[in-house]
């Protein structure tokens, strides 16, 4: 397998394009095609025009970091017909997520999905390793909207309370954090449309309410409602959280893709047991 | 294999109030268990430990040490009971979230503990505030102290304002100066770095929502601000006795007589006056030394160890296995070498790359390959490793030595590894001589 730096990629773009996006995706994807997220007919066409047996695809807002060009696919998962997903690392919350995470599909499984406007059922494995920025964090829509998506996903997870508590209270220190607290609170709550929430949250604030009152509500509710833990940070102590949590990636992950590999004959299943002991030396397995 | 249970367990205590309890849930967990109390000075209390244990291993537990019932089954493999090998598993402190060696579970070699010299009895002319076993305790590689990624016990140092104010103190002086073991001194805050930093920061930090989280944190600042903004004599730490006279005399009559109250001691101290303080303390460590610590909420406390746990020091995998490359302290055995190494690369540490791509270049455990070792080396100098460039240098030089641009190309990196810290030829010296 070759870097993915070689590899066609479809990126994603967010309708405005921020500035920069195309600059920095080309730099590390030369053969990035980037197309609006909301232009499917042009997605498909863009796929279709491209020659490779794989796509990598980069979701709006997601930006390839330096590690991103030279990270080699594992050909065991990838000639095991598995889309393999890296991790993004949220801008806001500093948190390593897949949500987000650049992935690589085999093209003519996206061309077919295109073709029957559903995605096809795919074995999907998570690598733990983290080759792009989740950039949302550039106006308060993106920002708002990428939270609420997010929550909405998470609900859908078992054992995601950290992630929860993570998004719902880091990363006060950086641009739009409120914005981006707002559309995760605003996620878990019923409300079932991003823009329509946004819309919403945009009124009351034209009529006087305050952004920490909105938020502290919304706070106190899902910690009523859902047990979420999740408080104000200063925006001066998110620097320490920034500083001093070291981000890797959660057990789960590595846990996974064991897993995942198990299934793969023996080259696999020797790759899981360097997995789970790798796993081992981060978080101190086997009782926490 | 020797399972835990089978070897002697010793619980050491000195003057905690909590000790009775903390050694009856041991107890309860390891009926075998045996207990050393009121020994003092670091170096007596573990030879009477190895006393008590009566074998030729022992298991040492602090008093502020919960153990986890896992701990009754591990399994401890035979290679790693050696005379010169200490087996450490890193504890988990309940007030700050950090895993690391403060209240670790060690199991010793009787020959270690017969012969390692605790800073009350360091060799002349060494500065030591810890076990000081020797060139054991170093932190070079050499180390024979085996690190177990595993967490099988939980310390609490702050159980009474008094512990938690001289475990604060101890950690603050120790996690900010450099060395190790044997050899402590100070150094410019600036230089202390990555997760040594992290944990400092986080001693002095975070804890506010536990009971007497306010001490530790307030001894810790202290303890940093003593050794970098005034000459005192930081070894004084190693004394209980200094701690019992420096606490009654200054620290007590400071903030005593207020509305809190110790459950174990009935001690009374303003909790509004020792926060004020702490956060003074803060500020003026900031002015004078312009280290920046932060004052957390107690809910900002709690979040930071709720969104945990923190990892493990993963690049211990890297030392491990250069301990086995070179046969230090364990048998060499470069098969296991390449496996840790290879562990290492999956964690993204860069010093593995560099040592997979060594054994590559010098065929250890497998043919010479050099072009494998130099895509290696390519790898590990991207990831920041200071080693690989100059290995790398020396490589290109020997496999094209008429290529003028392999050679512009190897000087380029002997300058990249010189920079990042690795000069063996001296050539940034050469270059201030030639200015």
């Amino acid at each position: 397998m070759k870097p993915l730096a070689t590899f066609d990629c479809l990126a994603l773009l967010p309708d405005p394009e921020p500035r920069g996006t195309s600059l920095r995706i080309h730099n590390a994807l030369p053969k990035a095609r980037l197309v609006l997220a909301s232009d499917r007919d042009a997605q498909r066409t863009a796929l279709e025009a491209m020659d490779g047996a794989y796509v990598l695809v980069l979701q709006p807002n997601v930006l390839p970091n330096s590690q991103l060009a030279s990270t080699i696919p594992d050909p065991v998962l990838v000639t095991g017909d598995y889309t393999v997903t890296w991790l993004a690392r949220n801008l806001v919350t500093g948190h390593c997520e897949g949500f987000a995470g650049p992935t690589l599909y085999l093209r003519e499984t996206l061309i077919a999905d295109y073709e029957r406007k559903a995605a096809s059922p795919v074995k999907h494995a998570i690598m733990p390793y983290t080759v792009a920025d989740w950039a949302f964090n550039y106006a308060s829509r993106p920002a708002f909207s990428a939270a609420f998506d997010y929550a909405k996903q998470l609900l859908t997870l078992p054992n995601s309370a950290k992630e929860m508590t993570i998004a719902a209270s880091f990363g006060s220190d950086m641009p739009y954090a409120d914005w981006w607290h707002l559309g995760f609170l605003c996620g878990l709550s019923d409300a079932t449309e991003a823009v329509l929430s946004y819309e919403q949250e945009k009124r009351a604030m034209g009529r006087g309410a305050k952004m920490q009152d909105l938020l502290k509500d919304l706070r106190r509710k899902s910690n009523a409602e859902i047990g979420l833990i999740s408080d104000r940070i200063s925006t001066e102590n998110a620097a320490f959280f920034r500083r001093n949590r070291v981000i890797k990636p959660d057990p789960a992950v590595y846990a996974e893709l064991a897993a995942t590999y198990d299934k793969l004959g023996k080259a696999g299943q020797a790759m899981a047991a360097q997995w789970r002991e790798a796993s081992r030396w981060i978080w101190g397995e086997p009782t926490r | 294999m020797v399972k835990t249970t089978d070897l002697p367990i010793v619980f050491m205590s000195y003057d905690e109030p909590w000790a009775d309890e903390y050694w009856a849930d041991l107890l309860s967990k390891a009926p075998h268990a045996k207990r050393v109390h009121g020994v003092l000075g670091l170096d007596a209390c573990h030879k009477a430990a190895l006393k008590a244990g009566g074998g030729e291993f022992v298991i040492t537990v602090d008093a502020d040490t919960i153990v986890r019932p896992s701990f009754m089954d591990v399994d401890i493999s035979d290679e790693f009971l050696k005379r010169g090998c200490r087996v450490e598993y890193p504890s988990q402190n309940v007030i700050n979230g950090q895993t690391y060696g403060n209240g670790s579970l060690k199991c010793w070699p009787g020959k270690m503990i017969r012969e390692m010299r605790t800073h009350e009895l360091s060799p002349k002319g060494k500065v030591s505030i810890d076990h000081a076993i020797g060139g054991h305790m170093s932190t070079t590689k050499a180390s024979p102290r085996v690190h177990v990624p595993e967490v099988h016990s939980d310390v609490n140092p702050a159980l009474t304002p008094y512990h938690a104010f001289r475990c604060g103190f101890r950690e603050g002086v120790r996690l900010s100066l450099a060395g190790g073991g044997g050899l402590h001194f100070r150094v410019d805050l600036k230089k202390i770095r990555g997760r040594q930093l992290q944990r400092l920061e986080a001693c002095c930090s975070v804890g506010t929502d536990c009971d007497n989280g306010y001490w530790l944190i307030y001894g810790t600042r202290l303890g940093v601000f003593m050794t970098h903004a005034s000459d005192w004599d930081f070894t004084q730490i190693n004394t209980y006795t200094w701690f019992e006279t420096f606490w009654s005399d200054f620290i007590s009559r400071r903030f005593g007589d207020g509305p809190a109250q110790c459950r174990y001691t009935g001690f009374r101290w303003d909790p509004a006056m020792l926060e004020a303080e702490t956060i003074t303390l803060g500020k003026r460590i900031y002015d004078s030394l312009n280290l920046k610590f932060f004052d957390l909420s107690p809910c900002e406390s709690h979040l930071f160890r709720e969104s945990g746990p923190e990892p493990l020091d993963w690049w211990m995998s890297d030392s491990f296995g250069f301990m086995y490359l070179k046969g230090l302290t364990l048998k060499a055995n470069p098969k296991r070498a390449r496996e840790l190494f290879e562990i290492g690369a999956l964690n993204e540490v860069a010093a593995s790359v560099n040592n997979l791509a060594r054994m590559s270049e010098l065929g250890l455990d497998g043919p010479i390959d050099t072009e494998k070792a130099l895509a290696l080396f390519e790898q590990a100098v991207e990831g920041g490793d200071k080693f690989a460039p100059y290995h790398m240098a020396n490589l290109l030089r020997e496999i094209y030595p008429d290529d003028e641009f392999q050679l512009i190309r190897a000087d380029s990196l002997t300058w990249l590894a010189a920079q990042r810290g690795f000069d063996p030829d001296d050539i940034l010296s050469s270059l201030e001589a030639v200015e």
